[in-house]
């Protein structure tokens, strides 16, 4: 084919003619920049050509590209995972979100595995109430994950989520939680057991395969990520290396895949001068880097608090929570059991105080 | 698990040559590396390097199974009524029973419970309880075998388990032949180092499955490793116990028995009122030895606290608190993935512990004396403290 067809402006035509270029072949392979430079031609006239020539041919170099204004509607758009207690669903903007690695961590008992669990419940919240309808991966290295105590959760949830559909008065909430049973709740909780880090990391590395296969897995937890790592590495160097590289198929997967990564982890004791010490995130300084959100659990005054130490996107903030039988509360516990009446208030067990924490807490 | 061998995970050809020749013989060689590091050290392509990794990870990681199956395995065959599922799976009850409901049946299967306490409060009367418990036949609750109990104290009596069962069951042991039955059921191992302790520790599984034990009692957690490990090996300590915890928790686990362990506390220096200390102060244990007649005026900016540190701690699932308050005792629950916090009062009998009365105490309202999971309270009564139990 001859160029002297192209639908182009006379004078353009003329320019390439001028410069050579005959045949449709001769404007295959050139680029834009160096077409305009051998036949005269502006580069957005040059650009217009090749377009023309091959309409497809855009060079990808933008390929997926969005502006910040897309970005803005995506990220309003993208529904996040209640905690189920409100106080801290507004310290993290709604809950945890999909495609960000949030890590979790705090003292023995102030309820990091309880919060795991709350979030592979409520990430199965229907559509229709503003939910995921996701599926959960639970990655458990301690032992401490009690399926009893899922299905006490799960019970409630599910109470919960049906008298909030049963309010709205709508036919079609009503019917989105019709298929909702304690069954679905707990078979959409994919559980894994890892006794050592090496089957930690197998897990990270068999996890692509699962999401592809699970298309509906929105949460991964992993619970706790430092307890294999804690023990059995002499080789500080070589720990660092493995976690890093594991944080890092980490967050490419929660990318990827659309899924939150939650990763529960411990604190250990850093001694600061003679006689004292604090309590921080166990693992060090180079894996605070390995995740977008850092939430820290603590416990002032008797009461449990969240507070968020590192976000990229929210304002650091502390709320109260409780854990009541039935999850994750803003509330305390609604005395269900007889033996519950008389505490309505957390004990004052590990009355931590936030410097202890390493923080300082804006109250 | 990640000592598997490569030769035995059907990697062939090149990969399965070449790992051999750079001396990466187990899985766990082959994960500790990164892709990179592998595509440098086998001098083979990324896409054929990860392909045996991804079936390297594909063979060690352990199988997934949903909540639903683990639940179906959990329960009792013809326990699902009506096809609803309900929340209390078996358990090993106390036979205290306010702390048995709060607990939602007792002790959990398939986990740790640490009972922790200065001594003489009875934490190993507890332990003997629960070992007979976990005797007897299934349809009075009991779990109907044998029990490993690891004594590093040398606090075991045979002669108090036997009181124990037919002060309380008198029932369940009405004969010598019984009381025979019961004794051969509860074997103790008296490791005599910390070291010894592990090395029996990873080779129980064994003996779990030919003796079909139905509960592990390691009292105590804390004894070899305080005394052995000095306060300037920490390091060397925390991974001893961490391997320990791991242990008690894959057997927990893998044969679905409860693990239960007691654990002392230790005092802690400096005034809570100031920054509180979490360090483990080894120097302050002989201080925490109760002695006839103590007098410990250099005691009261000091408080107590669970020994062996936030490592141990992170461990446990269960940890029950026995503690003295203006002359009573009280159970308490300090941390479970269940029941909230609460107290109860007891008593010590011939027959062991014996709650009270029904009363029932917030935690929270506990006041001067507690032991807490992690941080501190001071004691308003220096006197009641430590006193040494007697009987």
């Amino acid at each position: 084919m001859d160029t002297a067809a192209l639908p182009i402006p006379p004078s353009s035509r003329a320019k390439l003619f001028a410069a050579g270029f005959r045949r449709l072949a001769d404007l295959r392979k050139i680029s834009a920049v160096e077409l305009a430079k051998e036949s005269g031609l502006s580069q957005e006239e040059a650009l217009h050509i090749l377009r023309v020539v091959n309409p497809a041919g855009d060079n990808g170099a933008m390929a997926g590209a969005k502006s910040a204004l897309q970005i803005l509607q995506i990220e309003k758009k993208r529904r996040r995972i209640t905690t189920c207690c409100e106080t801290l669903d507004e310290i993290l903007g709604g809950g945890i979100s999909p495609q960000e690695v949030t890590e979790i961590c705090g003292v023995p008992g102030v309820g990091k595995t309880q919060l795991g669990i709350q979030l592979a419940i409520s990430v199965q919240r229907p559509e229709e109430l503003g939910g995921l309808a996701g599926e959960a991966v639970y990655i458990d290295t301690e032992g401490s994950f009690m399926v009893e105590r899922v299905l006490e959760m799960a019970d409630a949830w599910l109470a919960d989520v049906r008298r909030e559909a049963l309010s709205a008065q709508e036919p079609h909430l009503e019917a989105s939680t019709s298929g909702l049973s304690a069954e679905t709740v707990l078979s959409s909780i994919h559980y894994y057991r890892a006794y050592d880090y090496t089957e930690q990391l197998a897990v990270v590395n068999v996890l692509p395969q699962l999401l592809k296969q699970h298309p509906k897995i929105r949460l991964l937890i992993i619970d706790s990520v430092t307890f294999h790592f804690r023990q059995d590495f002499d080789d500080m160097a070589l720990r660092t290396r493995v976690l890093n590289g594991m944080s890092q198929k980490l967050m490419l997967l929660a990318e990827k895949h659309d899924v939150a990564v939650v990763l529960v982890n411990q604190v250990t004791t850093k001694v600061v001068g003679q006689n004292q010490s604090k309590l921080v995130p166990a693992l060090g300084e180079s894996w605070s880097h390995a995740c977008t959100n850092r939430v820290i659990l603590f416990w002032m005054e008797g009461q449990r608090y969240g507070h968020i130490y590192k976000s990229p996107s929210l304002r650091a903030g502390t709320a109260p929570y409780f854990v009541t039988t039935e999850g994750i509360r803003a509330t305390p516990a609604t005395n269900k059991r007889p033996w519950q009446e008389q505490s309505a208030s957390p004990s004052d067990l590990g009355s931590y105080r936030t410097e202890e924490l390493g923080l300082s807490v804006a109250t | 698990m990640g000592s598997k061998e490569i030769s035995r995970l059907n990697i062939e050809g090149l990969v399965a040559h070449r790992l051999k020749s750079r001396r990466l013989e187990t899985a766990k060689d082959v994960l500790c590396k990164t892709e990179l590091d592998l595509v440098e050290l086998l001098d083979l392509p990324a896409d054929v390097v990860a392909k045996a990794v991804a079936a390297i990870s594909q063979n060690v990681a352990p199988t997934r199974r949903t909540v639903l199956e683990m639940y179906m395995d959990q329960q009792q065959p013809g326990d699902i009524q009506g096809g609803h599922l309900h929340t209390d799976l078996p358990k090993l009850p106390t036979n205290l029973p306010s702390l048995d409901d709060a607990l939602r049946g007792g002790v959990p299967l398939g986990s740790i419970t640490e009972l922790v306490g200065p001594a003489g409060v009875g934490k190993t009367q507890l332990c003997l309880m629960l070992s007979i418990f976990a005797t007897l036949p299934t349809d009075i609750g009991g779990l109907d075998g044998k029990c490993v109990y690891i004594d590093t104290e040398n606090k075991f009596s045979a002669k108090r388990l036997i009181e124990i069962a037919t002060m309380r069951l008198p029932d369940s042991f009405p004969d010598e032949q019984a009381v025979q039955h019961l004794t051969s059921r509860v074997l103790v191992l008296r490791p005599n180092s910390a070291i010894d302790l592990l090395t029996r520790l990873q080779k129980l599984e064994e003996a779990m499955i030919r003796e079909k034990a139905k509960l592990i009692v390691l009292d105590s957690v804390a004894a070899l490793v305080r005394s052995e490990y000095g306060h300037d090996q920490l390091q060397q300590r925390q991974d001893l116990l961490g391997r320990q915890a791991a242990l008690l928790k894959y057997l927990a686990e893998t044969f679905r028995i409860p693990v239960v362990v007691t654990n002392q506390v230790m005092a802690q220096m400096g005034a809570p009122s100031q920054q509180p200390n979490y360090g483990f102060v080894e120097h302050e244990r002989k201080k925490l030895r109760p002695s006839p007649g103590y007098e410990d005026s250099t005691y009261d900016s000091s408080t107590v606290t669970a020994a062996l540190g936030t490592k141990w701690a992170h461990a446990v699932n269960t940890r029950l608190v026995l503690e003295r308050h203006a002359g009573q005792r009280y159970i308490r629950i300090a941390k479970s993935p269940m029941a909230p916090s609460l107290a109860f009062p007891y008593a010590i009998a011939a027959g062991g512990l014996y709650l009270s009365s029904s009363e029932v105490h917030d935690a929270s309202a506990g006041g001067g004396t507690s032991i807490l999971n992690e941080g501190s309270v001071t004691h308003s009564k220096p006197d009641d403290r430590f006193l040494m139990d007697v009987g």
